[in-house]
């Protein structure tokens, strides 16, 4: 599905082209959602919410899509199931405060939250693809022995340099585009 | 950023300091401007990058939030109408179509197929049983002690988690290498192949497991069940439930719920 095609059809709240993207999308969507803890009735709800979103973001910023519709999509809504999970998670534990908002302040939270993941996603494509790699490790929380054992580092201290060097310039690469100064953690 | 700083922020985000070195940590965040900018931005980065994790918006800029939040507050309700009323208008247009097809017909026969409609309509699709029965409940491969991680383990993992496949395999195949006899690999490799659609392969890595002497080689009995059902090989499928039934194998529940479900089926 061309990505900014069903973006411009979508936005004008056509039905039939609501209902063309539920027809494809939704069974792989439900299987995601149900594959990780969920049930139909979320599903749903994170469908419903995914394409909201998508609508609300393009009302302010008329952005495109460059790939396929529908892995944007589903990466959407990956995403709003992750955040829903660890909310959820954090609740339980209770290991940090969870500050409630209302609905609409909620949604705008995540919006926010989708953008500034695509400009780090972004950001991270233009390192390296030898920082990439390790980086990947790194963020998937590999122990370093381990990492040295299957990399051709020769030791902790050598990947943990290279890790060092490789967020730094992640860091800097992020910080010099300037959407993030209305995304960044004040 | 010295490394040392970056060190003490990592082991921050891992919860690894002591009691005293976390106070002495948050001391400084409160304290320091340029280290909290620091420390926000390699939060927002390990929280946004790895998978397990979400990094949420805390307190950021609130202009964008508010024009945001007004144009949540002005369409939010109304979009969701429109997308519920065109999710489930769909189905509203089926009935009517076949309804209208119906209603040529003599009265008798009308009778007879109305019936026949009814028992139709309230049938699942097959699609709409093989995603109720295909939550794949797989054994995680990373052990849980860290010292035994093998990162194609978890790459593998969260590749097949997500959903990319392709790429899945690649490390299953990897890891394969180094431990043929891994069943749980064996299945995961399987049930890649059958989402993307590669039934041949599914079906072949399948029948080795099954063929083989490995301890878990029983489960592959209901991962081929899920492939005929997928394929709409309903006799095929039946067939494995049968024997998963017979000999009481692994998702035997499963099989006799399922079977009761397709027995009668109409295509």
């Amino acid at each position: 599905m061309d990505g900014n095609f069903f973006l411009k059809e979508l936005v004008k709240e056509d039905s039939k082209i609501i209902a063309q993207i539920y027809n494809k999308n939704f069974p792989s969507i439900k299987k995601f959602i149900l594959l990780n803890s969920g049930n139909t009735e979320d599903a749903e709800d994170i469908f419903q919410k995914s394409l909201i979103q998508i609508i609300i973001r393009y009302k302010r910023e008329k952005f495109s899509i460059s790939g396929d519709f529908d892995a944007y999509l589903m990466a959407i809504c990956k995403n709003l199931w992750r955040r829903e999970l660890n909310l959820h998670k954090k609740r339980v534990t209770n290991v940090e405060k969870v500050e409630v908002h209302d609905e609409y302040i909620d949604s705008s939270f995540a919006l926010l939250e989708q953008k500034r993941q695509e400009l780090f996603i972004e950001k991270f494509a233009e390192i390296t693809g030898n920082c990439k790699e390790i980086l990947t490790l790194f963020f998937a929380k590999t122990p370093y022995e381990e990492i040295v054992a299957n990399t051709e580092y020769s030791s902790e201290l050598v990947v943990r340099q290279r890790v060092f060097k490789c967020k730094k310039r992640l860091a800097e690469l992020i910080k010099k585009d300037s959407r993030y100064n209305s995304l960044k953690e004040l | 950023m010295s490394l040392e700083e970056d060190i003490l922020i990592e082991r921050f985000l891992r919860n690894q300091l002591s009691e005293k070195e976390r106070n002495d940590f948050l001391y400084t965040i409160a304290n320091d401007q340029k280290f909290k900018e620091k420390f926000l931005l390699e939060k927002q980065i390990f929280e946004t990058l790895n998978e397990e994790e979400w990094s949420y918006v805390s307190k950021i800029d609130v202009t964008e939030v508010e024009e945001y939040t007004t144009l949540y507050r002005n369409n939010a309700d109304r979009l969701k109408q429109v997308i519920h009323k065109a999710t489930t208008s769909n189905k509203r247009k089926n009935k009517i179509r076949r309804l209208s097809y119906f209603s040529a017909i003599a009265a008798v026969a009308l009778f007879a197929l109305l019936i026949n409609f009814y028992s139709q309509k309230n049938q699942k699709t097959i699609e709409e049983i093989y995603t109720n029965y295909s939550t794949y409940e797989l054994p995680s491969l990373v052990t849980r002690n860290p010292n035994e991680v093998d990162p194609d383990l978890a790459l593998a993992e969260n590749n097949f988690k997500n959903g990319n496949y392709q790429e899945a395999i690649i490390y299953i195949d990897k890891l394969l290498k180094k431990d043929k006899d891994n069943s749980t690999l064996h299945l995961y490799k399987a049930i890649s192949h059958l989402e993307l659609d590669e039934y041949s392969q599914a079906e072949m890595n399948l029948n080795s497991l099954i063929r083989s002497d490995l301890i878990d080689s029983e489960k592959g009995y209901w991962y081929k069940s899920l492939l005929y059902l997928k394929t709409k090989d309903l006799d095929k499928c039946k067939k494995i439930l049968q024997v998963i039934i017979k000999n009481s194998y692994s998702k035997n529940k499963e099989a006799k719920e399922l079977f009761k479900e397709i027995v009668n089926y109409k295509t």
